[in-house]
């Protein structure tokens, strides 16, 4: 689906999202779009959550990512994997306090939380208080404890993989939780030549995901996520961003529609979206490529056909406004 | 949502707008348009007539999409429409104003409201288009019944789009309340349901009107010919009040004779008894008929034949004094014996102006003023010439007991029993004459024919023998045939009135009388046909030569041909024994004028109002009565005896202007000594100079230009002429609205050249859409932006995707473009267009822009397809 020559970047200066693509897709191949996607929640200092079967290569996006970007010394950005598994307690994943014998006091111990990129693999299989243990960071970027409030680092990006809901011994996140993550990915299989490829060099992929280049810092990373607040929004825009929140609260297939909350996050996104495709501005186009990831997660639908049809529905109407609009 | 909701109603509203309002007003146009033909008192607006029922009709429309109740409305506006007529009334000052006011009021009043009710019956009441139908109806109906001469034509005319619309609107009214979506395929499926449906019906009315054709024709025609139930069926009255003779001659159940006492006009027939001032009456005849329609049983006239002698100009189309000639009638009437040239003139009152009537043959006309003192009276006069048998004396004609006229008449037959046969006439001729329908229904008449005829060798014989039967009596001493003007109609539908009429009724009036004699006539090969016009009486004992017409006298009669003699004037009408005599004394002929000796128009090229001399370049001039036209000659005038007239206003000489288009009258006594030249030139040389000149008429151009439009209104319009003329529209429609895609995009394209820079942008993105969506080059489910790159530029190697991306920049980016941007957008268009086209034959993109289907699909939503 995603044009790979001719959109080409436009502004100056916002090569390095480019190149960071790129070099990203020496180790993933055939992910363009869901590497933009991850790039975008990024930008946008949002989380992702990524659902699909084991072995689409969700692992390796995470750890690509991390790779391609610089920490503060010299190496990569701190990379933490936690697996979930039904018998993970919160503190496991934020640290607990433990008893210095030399001090006479308790010292915090940092849990895996404290990191720049953090992949939550198989969120959906850790019990309900865990997940909202995570959540609660992920929306305040602190983790308190007791008397003691922690900060995390100024870039904390979370990567959350969940299998397919149908799949037993899960514990399917509630619509409020879910309303955290900026957006909700699908990975899908890769075509059969790019499989082909894969399969060919597939003993060099750990060793290209050893060897990738580190293409941007952290520092970097947030001047682009203040690079993104200052990307131009147009009114009609807004509007049909508007438009589709509240029509996803009207139609008669959804029974809870989009927040004010997610219309926000929806912002961010097209704003970061923009920035990725290389333009200062945001297009219809990117409320078409959007609105999808960042609103199906959120919204309860009656029944399975309104899941497959609604949200196309409201958005197509919008889409059709827009390119009929003349605006200046 | 709230806004999806409104703008879905804006739709369904717009849709019905469309659908039902819209055909409604029309029809209403349609209806106040022919009813103000009737009504004076509607006093011709129909225009705003039916807007005042729109607005109603509209407005009511509008508001009963509301939860509001029909009855308080409804009195409300009652109530706001009576304050109105109130203050109206108060703040009208002037009697008349006010009148006139508050008329104007109360038909706006009474449209406005029923337009309201219609409004509020079309939304709400599921059965209200019936109801609305049967009342347009009914309104035709009774329109239809106003009406004085109905045709099928007419009839069709006025009850098709009713009928039509009735139909219609049932099923409109029902198909639109029954759908409640109205997104883009609701709107596709609807029209194409509707034009199917249209056309259907259409073809439907058209095939059963094509088929029913005659029988519809019959059947009118059964209901007073041409005219309806209980009409004269000699003469038609005009929308002007003005009455003239019929163009065909149908056989009805019913002639009404107007019992108007009024006469139509008189005439001065310059013919009498050689050698003494007895008066010689007449007939006068207007039109010849010579063709007979089995069908309809109707007599027609055929101006086509070539041996044609039927003289019938429009004498309010020829300008005043001007003459007009046709010497071939001389040549076509075929007889040269006992003929001379008779003059009339003819002063009409209530006989439309633009009837022509002479006797016999009429080869010349010229219109003449009516005096002063009689202006009142006569609306014009003419002055005709005709060829006239002295044979056809209206005493040689007339068919009647009186012994003394009897005798009279064998002076004629006498003279007739030495024409010679027919062996030596043309042999077209005798067979259009002597025509004899093939139907074996007519077969009977035959057989008459040889009775009458046996033991007879003359054709004067013959023919006596036919005006003999229709006067034998039985053996009462009672007359077998008589004369009545309601000789009723054979009750099979269908079955000929002509041998109702001679072999069970025996009654009737003249047009019975004489279709009868000339098919006796024409089954004994005797050449002959059916004229009309007017029974010419002598009732004037003061003014000798003056004869009066009444609607009574309106006549057919027969004419027979005798080589050598020409067409000879039979009536073989019984006489009527109820026949009233004319109810009135005869009124005062108008003075004649003189006769003018010259009459020449042209323009004045200069006046001398102190010497009273002026000249004038001529282009037509007539002298005594001969015409010689298109002359570019000066005549010196003498006006000091000379009258000036404008607008039939006399004005003083001071009026006569440089450039004045005139017609200079002079009937001096001076002129009598000078006999017409060769050319003009020579006879203008000859006139004294400057000639004496009596009247001069400024001619009014500004009148002259409203008559010309007047003549212009059709007259009477076959109905092929309506199917036609529907055909044409129907397919101009139709093809309008095939051409629209074109047209949209020739529109987009003109504003790509006319607009500034941004705008410019806009239309080539308009028009590149929508070229690219008329020849079908799908966008499926991509945006616009992605089609341009991964679809349009690749297939057509086209600049498409860089221009969308300037083209978004512009429209969300909120900065205006750059120099290099400005003048790729200016320079995109037409080598995208020709590239594009270069893929498609030319053939293929002409059928392509005809599809209205996909031009539907560029302007509505696309349909969300769903994910699979």
């Amino acid at each position: 689906m995603e044009n790979n020559q001719s959109t080409a970047p436009v502004e100056r200066g916002l090569a390095p999202i480019e190149q960071l693509i790129q070099n990203m897709e020496t180790v993933i191949r055939g992910k363009r779009t869901q590497i933009k996607q991850v790039i975008t929640c990024l930008i946008a200092r949002g989380h992702i959550l990524m659902e699909d079967n084991p072995g689409t290569g969700k692992t390796v996006l995470a750890r690509t990512l991390a790779g391609s970007i610089a920490g503060n010394q010299s190496h990569s950005a701190e990379f933490k994997r936690v697996q979930f598994t039904p018998d993970l307690l919160p503190m496991d994943l934020l640290g607990t306090h433990v008893f210095d014998d030399v001090k006479k006091e308790f010292i915090f111990k940092k849990g895996p939380l404290f990191c720049n990129i953090l992949l939550a693999d198989e969120i959906n299989r850790a019990s309900p208080k865990v997940q909202s243990a995570l959540l609660e960071c992920m929306a305040e970027n602190q983790i308190t404890m007791g008397e003691m409030t922690y900060k995390l680092d100024r870039l904390f990006f979370t990567i959350a993989t969940q299998n397919p809901i149908e799949m037993e011994g899960t514990y399917p996140l509630p619509a409020a939780q879910l309303d955290r993550f900026a957006m909700k990915i699908y990975f899908g299989y890769v075509d059969e030549a790019t499989e082909m490829d894969i399969y060919n060099n597939y003993l060099n992929i750990s060793h290209s995901l050893e060897h990738i280049r580190q293409v941007m810092n952290i520092n970097e990373i947030v001047k682009l996520q203040e690079e993104a607040e200052k990307v131009f929004v147009h009114e009609e825009i807004v509007k049909a961003v508007s438009h589709i929140v509240r029509g996803s609260r009207a139609h008669e297939g959804i029974s809870v529609g989009a927040s004010t909350r997610s219309g926000i996050s929806f912002l961010k996104c097209l704003r970061a979206y923009a920035l990725v495709q290389g333009r200062s501005f945001v297009i219809e186009d990117d409320v078409q490529d959007i609105t999808v990831p960042v609103l199906d997660h959120r919204l309860m639908y009656k029944n399975k056909e309104a899941k497959q049809n609604a949200l196309s529905q409201i958005l197509g109407k919008e889409m059709d406004r827009l390119s009929k609009l003349k605006l200046y | 949502m709230m806004q999806v909701i409104k703008k879905i109603s804006v739709l369904r509203f717009l849709a019905q707008v469309l659908f039902i309002l819209l055909p409604t007003s029309l029809i209403a146009l349609f209806i106040t348009w022919n009813t103000s033909h009737y009504f004076t008192m509607l006093k011709e607006q129909w225009m705003s007539q039916a807007i005042f029922f729109s607005s109603g009709l509209l407005i009511s429309y509008f508001i009963y999409q509301f939860r509001f109740r029909f009855l308080p409305l409804f009195l409300l506006l009652v109530f706001a429409l009576y304050s109105g007529y109130a203050i109206l009334d108060n703040y009208a000052v002037g009697e008349f104003d006010s009148f006139f006011i508050s008329i104007q009021f109360l038909v706006f009043a009474y449209l406005f409201s029923f337009g309201w009710i219609c409004g509020w019956g079309l939304k709400r009441v599921s059965f209200f288009p019936i109801i609305l139908s049967a009342i347009l109806l009914m309104i035709s109906l009774v329109l239809i019944s106003k009406t004085k001469e109905i045709t099928v034509g007419q009839m069709l005319q006025s009850l098709t789009p009713i009928a039509l619309y009735g139909v219609y609107i049932i099923y409109t009214n029902e198909a639109l309340r029954n759908t409640e979506k109205t997104n883009g395929r609701f709107w596709w499926r609807f029209s194409s349901r509707l034009v199917l449906f249209c056309s259907l019906l259409l073809l439907l009315f058209g095939a059963v009107v094509f088929i029913m054709y005659p029988q519809i024709k019959e059947r009118i025609a059964d209901y007073g010919g041409q005219g309806k139930e209980g009409d004269n069926s000699m003469l038609k009255n005009n929308q002007d009040g003005t009455v003239e003779n019929k163009e065909s001659m149908g056989l009805n159940g019913n002639n009404k004779r107007n019992s108007n006492p009024e006469p139509l006009f008189c005439a001065h027939i310059e013919n009498y008894f050689p050698g003494t001032d007895i008066p010689n009456p007449l007939y006068l005849t207007s039109f010849h008929f010579t063709k007979f329609d089995t069908l309809t049983e109707t007599f027609e006239r055929d101006s086509l034949i070539k041996f044609n002698d039927e003289f019938i100009p429009d004498p309010s189309r020829i300008p005043l004094f001007f003459t007009y000639k046709d010497s071939t009638r001389l040549r076509n009437s075929f007889g040269f014996r006992k003929r001379s040239t008779i003059e009339i003139e003819v002063y009409k009152k209530r006989l439309s102006s633009k009837a022509f009537i002479s006797p016999s043959t009429g080869f010349f006309v010229q219109p003449i003023t009516v005096e002063k003192d009689f202006q009142k009276e006569f609306t014009s006069a003419y002055r005709a010439k005709s060829y006239v048998s002295e044979l056809n004396s209206a005493y040689f004609v007339y068919n009647t007991d009186d012994p003394n006229i009897r005798g009279f008449q064998e002076q004629r037959f006498n003279e007739l029993r030495k024409a010679p046969g027919y062996a030596n006439m043309d042999k077209a001729f005798m067979d259009y004459y002597t025509f004899f329908p093939s139907d074996p229904k007519y077969s009977p008449i035959k057989s008459l024919a040889d009775s009458i005829s046996q033991g007879k060798t003359k054709v004067i014989d013959k023919v006596i023998g036919v005006r003999d039967y229709f006067l034998q009596k039985n053996a009462l001493g009672e007359q077998v045939y008589a004369y009545s003007d309601n000789p009723g109609i054979p009750g099979l539908p269908g079955a000929s009135k002509l041998m109702y009429f001679l072999f069970e009724s025996k009654k009737g009036y003249c047009a019975y009388y004489a279709a009868a004699t000339v098919f006796i006539l024409r089954a004994m090969k005797i050449p002959s046909r059916v004229v009309t016009g007017f029974l010419t009486v002598d009732r004037s004992d003061k003014n000798k030569g003056w004869y009066w017409f009444y609607e009574d006298q309106s006549h057919g009669w027969v004419q027979i041909y005798f080589p050598e003699y020409g067409w000879i004037d039979f009536d073989t009408t019984v006489s009527n024994e109820e026949a009233e005599q004319s109810p009135t004394p005869d009124g005062t002929p108008p003075m004649q004028p003189p006769k003018p000796l010259m009459a020449a128009s042209g323009k004045i090229i200069s006046v001398d109002t102190l010497k009273k001399l002026s000249v004038m370049r001529m282009n037509n001039l007539i002298f005594k009565d001969v015409e010689y036209s298109s002359i570019s000659l000066d005549l010196n005038m003498d006006l000091r005896v000379a009258n000036v007239w404008k607008d039939s206003i006399k004005m003083p000489i001071a009026a006569l202007k440089k450039g004045d288009d005139v017609m200079c009258v002079s009937y001096a006594e001076k002129l009598k000594a000078y006999s017409a030249e060769k050319t003009a030139d020579l006879l203008v040389r000859k006139l004294p100079s400057p000639a004496p000149i009596d009247e001069i008429y400024i001619k009014d151009l500004s009148k002259e230009k409203e008559k010309e439009a007047d003549k212009t209104k059709a007259e009477e319009k076959p109905v092929t002429w309506y199917l036609k003329h529907t055909l044409f529209i129907a397919l101009s429609i139709f093809l309008g609205l095939f051409a629209i895609p074109a047209i949209v995009y020739l529109y987009y394209r003109l504003r790509i050249k006319t607009s500034n820079v941004n705008h410019r942008a806009y239309y080539t993105y308009k028009a590149a859409t929508f070229l690219l969506n008329q020849l079908q080059v799908n966008r499926q489910n991509l945006t616009l932006y992605r089609f341009a790159h991964q679809s349009v530029d690749p297939r057509f190697h086209t600049q498409f995707g860089r221009f969308m991306n300037i083209y978004l920049k512009l429209k969300y980016a909120g900065q205006s473009l750059n120099a290099d941007e400005s003048k790729f957008v200016e320079q995109f268009y037409p080598p995208f267009q020709q590239s594009v086209r270069k893929s498609f034959g030319l053939f293929t993109r002409i059928k392509r822009f005809f599809n209205l289907n996909q031009f539907i699909q560029y302007y509505f939503l696309p349909e969300p397809e769903s994910k699979s």
